[in-house]
């Protein structure tokens, strides 16, 4: 139902700015009707299944590794759920997040400990922390649902690191006041309305961290991915980088695969 | 290896079908090995108790999972005390086959199950025994043999369980220290009403309601704390312990606000021997909060604040040390590349019989290496309390561990 609404008022806003130009955009309507047309282009991916390595570097150059895979399925008129199992390091393996996310309102979070066999409700407050020690926040990760921001349209360049292609430079300003950020910077390409490079800014409105998407890969001829996801923070020096492998579309996830029961199985 | 391990399950079930057929979809085998050095810095005080021991614990862990929708984990564990006999020990953790369709798991074997909200002790949760030897902190359990049976509905998840065959706690021996003098005799438990085979039975139900969670269970069986009988054998004191068979229900309720949860345990008990060896009903709780401060110093870590108050109706005459107890505590978690994590805490009994202070600290030292100390002090427990008999035993555990 609700992606019929934003079908319909995406329309009503191209169809308003193409037939009359009297009627112009202001920077911020200009902002949401792009990230509303990013947005539809996510629509329809029914469920996703990848599997992640993250390198945590610090400024001394020191690596650590973690290892994680996730399950993510497309709710109707809500936000995603999503299962994230850790791998390695060892003493971690087993450790499993099972996340509501609501495009109102918190997400619902639960925590499995294995040792325990505990399932732990967790405050999803924390969308500020790190998340198991890297430059990625949570919400960083979580999934980026229209209602948690609002939008300004800044100005078309050419994409960072790509001359040759054309990008649009928005700005998104969390609603959720637990949020880390002031505001977020993006590159977008204008062609494909991939994400090219995210600036990050604190609570002070100072630049905080830097995020540059690459290897973008297209799936089931309509999604495109990026692969290869690199965090620099600007304070500390240290490096999160994300490398994706085995990303797979529409592997017949259930929403049984996405509650407390199935989170204890989870491997 | 995995064809060895296929090898060996092939032999665990049933030999009817062709190999391919049980031939799991994905198998996994993990162990690690745990280095622990115990320091009890006060004087013993009963003979054959030293100031420090050691041990080094093993535990394995075989997974295999099938695509159709079923699985199998096998957790041996196998412990050496370099001082005390009753410590060293050996226990099958689990030893279980789950198999699961859209709205409904199933298992039969030796399981662990969790029941709690809360963080200073988990009243409600009695589906398995305390392993008391390897974790006087209580968060280690026995493998418990059951049958359980998962619904899932609109409603909620409801659990059945039938338990075939009871667990005795594990108690130090004479060189053991956290003990009563003499330490217990193991060969003359008794269960009052069956035997350690009489079958116990519990069902719970729970549920999520936006922001609330809440449980609720019933349980028929024996208690998982023992209490003591105090008999004359000879002219000689001794102490036995003994478990009753008892009636229970209980629950649980935890709000999940912003960055406060509150936490609330409670259950209705018949049938336990209370302090002055009277059976009766009685009702516990325990009620609290935890409020994390996110990114406290800087960016460097969340800082957790605990408080919760332990009630019991039976007060003095309780057989658990937490009957008017304030539990508060903080706990610091650094969130930086090596998961550095410290609980301090403190609980202190409103009636004046001590206090109890508590320290978990557990950090990575590389990708499959841990370190911790735990360790707790026990203070001015009352003549004749829980704490009293624990007055010279305060200790502190370093311990290491290897997976691999």
């Amino acid at each position: 139902m609700k992606i019929f609404i934003k079908l319909i008022l995406s329309i009503m806003i191209l169809s308003l700015s193409c037939v009359s130009f009297s009627l112009a955009e202001t920077p911020e309507e200009k902002g949401l009707r792009l990230a509303i047309e990013a947005d539809l282009t996510g629509e329809g991916f029914v469920d996703t299944t990848a599997q992640s390595q993250m390198i945590l570097r610090n400024s001394q150059g020191e690596e650590s590794i973690r290892e994680f895979s996730s399950k993510t399925l497309e709710v109707e008129n809500d936000g995603d759920k999503s299962i994230f199992i850790f791998h390695h390091p060892k003493d971690v393996k087993g450790t499993a997040t099972l996340t509501f996310t609501h495009k109102a309102g918190p997400d619902d979070q639960w925590l499995y400990l294995p040792a325990l066999k505990r399932v732990k409700r967790i405050s999803s407050d924390n969308r500020s922390g790190a998340f198991v020690g890297s430059e990625f926040a949570y919400e960083d990760l979580s999934s980026q649902e229209i209602e948690k921001y609002t939008y300004k349209w800044i100005e078309d360049t050419p994409c960072p690191g790509d001359e040759q292609s054309d990008c649009y430079v928005s700005e998104s300003y969390p609603v959720e006041k637990s949020s880390g950020y002031t505001r977020r910077v993006s590159w977008v390409d204008i062609d494909e309305h991939r994400v090219r490079k995210i600036d990050f800014y604190d609570r002070k409105n100072k630049l905080l961290k830097t995020l540059v998407f690459s290897d973008y890969r297209q799936y089931l001829g309509k999604f495109w991915n990026a692969h290869i996801l690199k965090m620099v923070n600007h304070n500390t020096g240290k490096e999160t980088d994300i490398s994706i492998s085995e990303t797979k579309y529409q592997t017949g996830l259930k929403d049984s695969d996405f509650n407390r029961q199935s989170l204890k199985r989870a491997r | 290896m995995k064809i060895v391990l296929n090898f060996f399950l092939l032999f665990l079930l049933t030999p009817a079908a062709s190999y391919s057929d049980f031939q799991p979809n994905f198998i996994d085998f993990e162990s690690e090995i745990t280095i622990a050095s115990w320091l009890f810095p006060e004087s013993p005080l009963y003979n054959g108790q030293e100031h420090n021991n050691s041990s080094i614990a093993l535990e394995s862990e075989l997974y295999a999972e099938w695509s159709k929708g079923d699985n199998i984990v096998f957790t041996p564990f196998i412990l050496f005390d370099n001082q005390d006999n009753s410590r060293s020990h050996f226990d099958i953790r689990e030893a279980i086959y789950s198999w699961y369709g859209d709205d409904w798991e199933s298992s039969i074997g030796i399981g662990q199950v969790f029941w709690g909200v809360t963080e200073s002790k988990n009243l409600v949760d009695i589906i398995n025994q305390f392993d008391a030897v390897y974790d006087p902190l209580y968060k280690t359990k026995l493998g418990q043999p059951l049958v359980n049976l998962t619904l899932i509905r609109g409603s909620g998840y409801y659990e059945f369980y039938t338990l075939p065959y009871f667990r005795e706690r594990t108690s130090p021996g004479k060189k053991g220290r956290l003990r009563l003098d003499p330490e217990f005799s193991k060969d003359s438990t008794k269960f009052e009403g069956g035997s350690q085979w009489t079958p116990e039975l519990a069902i719970r139900w729970s549920n999520s309601f936006s922001d609330y969670d809440i449980s609720l269970h019933s349980f028929f069986g024996y208690s998982r704390a023992p209490s003591i009988d105090i008999l004359l054998v000879n002219g000689k004191l001794k102490y036995e312990q003994n478990y009753q068979r008892i009636r229970q229900i209980g629950g649980t309720f935890q709000k999940t606000s912003e960055a406060t949860l509150y936490k609330l345990e409670w259950l209705a008990k018949d049938g336990q021997k209370d302090g002055n060896f009277r059976r009766g009903g009685y009702f516990a709780s325990v009620l609290g909060f935890e409020h994390t401060l996110y990114k406290l110093i800087g960016n460097l870590g969340d800082l957790g604040l605990l408080m919760e108050y332990s009630f019991d109706s039976r007060r003095s005459r309780s057989t658990d040390s937490l009957q008017d107890d304030i539990f508060i505590a903080a706990r610091l978690t650094l969130n930086d590349s090596d998961d550095t994590q410290m609980l301090l805490g403190s609980i202190v009994d409103l009636d004046g019989d001590g206090q109890m202070y508590q320290i978990d600290f557990g950090k990575r030292l590389n990708d499959s290496l841990t370190f911790g100390i735990k360790g707790a002090i026990y203070q001015n427990g009352k003549y004749n309390s829980n704490l009293y008999v624990l007055r010279q035993d305060s200790w502190l555990e370093i311990n290491l561990k290897q997976y691999f």
